[in-house]
């Protein structure tokens, strides 16, 4: 089924048309979801609430509007609803990075390609904070613009530059340490 | 402070980033997750029940939990697993579905059909099997048939399953166990519902395959996807996916049961109407209220034949408390669920018929009686390219007189 069938049968309430769009995206928002989410089941069950939200709100769904963008902030928010839940928003101010610029001549670029580097990664992403970690996800590995994750996270441009800057120097710290 | 060039978190280049947290992301979701039936589950059925499948601490969740059922709950297990299935739910918790218990065993492997219910809109049976071999590299997919004695196929509508444990539902199946319900539309059958027998005697064969996993076979996904056959007899639109090829069968065992169900005969039924709007005449062929939901056939001469046609409908009420998701509100409307599957051309007239459904979630309790049956618009898309779907807007009114009951 075509992904405009699809959303308009979606949209008039068919279940056909939801299962075509849940399998057409649940792989890319489950992927979404576990790098906000560690724990592969929260994420499953953020996703499986994003579809439910869809479905309970498809009439608000501005017709021959794209699927994914108007989806993808409803995973964002369940995902984010379930870090915030889990973990507390770690304070800017208690892990200031102001100072402690690490080894400037490293590059952890060229360790990514190594097992060991990926998990050195994951384990930096799991210590930012949930809106940092949310901002990093959506900027690097969505390609959303800054302006965009402003508007999705309902923050100010400069409130996201603020937020990657810094999450850019923990991320950047914890992996040469 | 500056940022050193090269470093994966820089504005460029962020390929090295992006490839890192796309492979971390990978590791974290399983290629074969299938969200949609536990979704159908919550959002088709009442109450909402959370059903996930398989992951690695459902294991050790689903044995606690097998214990546990078991020592404490003999039969009730099972009638709790039946309820939390959409569809035939309901009609378990108002004690409407029939008890089958009846199991056939092939090298170590075990099927058992354990419950069925029909009435004049469907055949529902829910199937458990046990003692799959379990292997990382191998998934079973079962497929289903059944017929009548005469040898008069019923197609099926709607299949529903669960495999492995599942912590999320609590239900106890252990790794190596599946269990579903699938839905067989008796409607294929001759003089049905116009005449319904008190019994219906059929056989139901149950195929497993032992299929290679997505690691090994990367299209084995789609076999998933793919819809179920449409009804025999009518050219069937549903065949929106082509067959998927299927990989090589590492093992393959086939179980055929022979059963007769009782036939819950409750049922109002409307002869065929027609109503006008816009110069297009549509034909509510038929409609039939049963215990498990509301059913209506809807046919037309399609404005576009080139065109694939479905409708968006709503029954009216005249004090009604339901909405399309079984909850309630002030709302006076219910929208209909219009299967695809059900989609067929009758290729001597040409004409579309859409069937319908209604009350799925509410099956087992009493419901609003409608009053009306609108067919709000009439959507045609394309059959190939980029889909611009036309609409041809109605409404057509079929009145459902109250006072015939």
């Amino acid at each position: 089924m075509e992904e405009g069938e699809a959303i308009a049968r979606w949209r008039a309430g068919d279940p056909e048309g939801m299962a075509a769009l849940v399998r057409r995206y649940q792989q890319r928002a489950l992927r979404i979801a576990a790098l906000i989410l560690p724990d592969p089941m929260q994420a499953e069950d953020a996703v499986q609430e994003a579809f439910v939200r869809a479905w309970r709100h498809r009439r608000s769904f501005r017709p021959n509007a794209p699927f994914w963008p108007w989806f993808r902030q409803l995973v964002v928010h369940e995902a984010l609803r379930l870090a915030r839940r889990e973990g507390r928003e770690t304070p800017m101010e208690a892990d200031s990075v102001e100072g402690n610029d690490p080894d400037p001549h490293a590059d952890p670029a060229e360790q990514l390609d190594s097992s060991e580097a990926l998990a050195q990664l994951a384990r930096a992403l799991a210590r930012l904070s949930p809106t940092q970690r949310t901002l990093v996800v959506l900027r690097y590995y969505e390609g959303m613009r800054e302006e965009e994750l402003a508007a999705a996270l309902g923050c100010a441009v400069g409130t996201v530059k603020r937020h990657l800057h810094e999450a850019r120097q923990r991320l950047r710290r914890w992996l040469t340490e | 402070m500056e940022e050193r060039k090269g470093f994966p978190m820089d504005s460029e280049p962020e390929a090295p980033l992006q490839e890192a947290l796309d492979r971390i992301a990978r590791s974290r979701v399983r290629e074969d997750v299938d969200l949609w039936p536990a979704l159908q589950a919550r959002l088709f059925t009442t109450p909402a029940r959370r059903i996930r499948f398989g992951g690695r601490r459902a294991w050790a969740w689903g044995l606690a939990g097998l214990a546990l059922v078991l020592a404490l709950a003999g039969m009730a297990w099972a009638r709790y697993l039946w309820e939390a299935f959409p569809f035939i739910g309901p009609l378990e918790r108002a004690g409407k579905a029939r008890p089958l218990a009846q199991s056939q065993r092939q090298d170590g492997i075990t099927v058992t059909l354990e419950r069925a219910y029909v009435d004049a809109n469907r055949v529902l049976i829910g199937y458990r099997v046990r003692g799959l071999p379990e292997s990382a590299d191998t998934v079973w997919l079962p497929e289903f048939t059944l017929e009548d004695t005469a040898g008069h196929p019923l197609p099926p509508l709607i299949r529903t399953s669960l495999a492995g444990a599942s912590e999320g539902s609590g239900l106890p199946l252990l790794p190596g166990e599946m269990a579903g319900v699938i839905e067989f539309d008796p409607w294929a059958l001759p003089d049905w519902p116009a005449r319904l027998p008190e019994t219906l005697a059929l056989r139901m064969q149950v195929t497993l395959r032992a299929l290679p996993t997505v690691a090994s076979a990367p299209g084995l996904l789609r076999v998933e996807i793919a819809p179920e056959a449409g009804p025999a007899g009518g050219a069937s639109e549903t065949s929106a996916l082509p067959p998927p090829a299927l990989p090589t069968p590492r093992a393959v065992h086939t179980f055929q049961f022979d059963v007769t169900v009782p036939v819950v005969r409750e049922a109002i039924v409307y002869g065929p109407q027609t109503a006008t709007a816009r110069g297009l005449t549509l034909a509510l062929e038929r409609w039939v209220e049963t215990p498990s939901g509301t059913r209506a056939r809807v046919c037309f001469r399609p404005p576009d034949p080139r065109l694939r046609w479905t409708l968006a409908a709503e029954q009216k009420f005249k004090e009604s408390e339901a909405t399309a998701e079984g909850e309630r509100s002030s709302q006076t409307t219910q929208i209909g669920v219009a299967s695809l599957i059900q989609l067929t051309i009758t290729p001597n007239e040409g004409h579309v018929c859409q069937d319908l459904f209604f009350d799925l979630s509410s099956s087992g309790r009493t419901r609003p009686r409608p009053t009306a049956l609108y067919v709000l618009e009439l959507v045609g898309f394309p059959q190939s390219g980029t889909p611009e779907p036309v609409r041809w807007p109605g409404p057509w009114v079929f009145p459902l007189p109250l006072e015939d009951r």
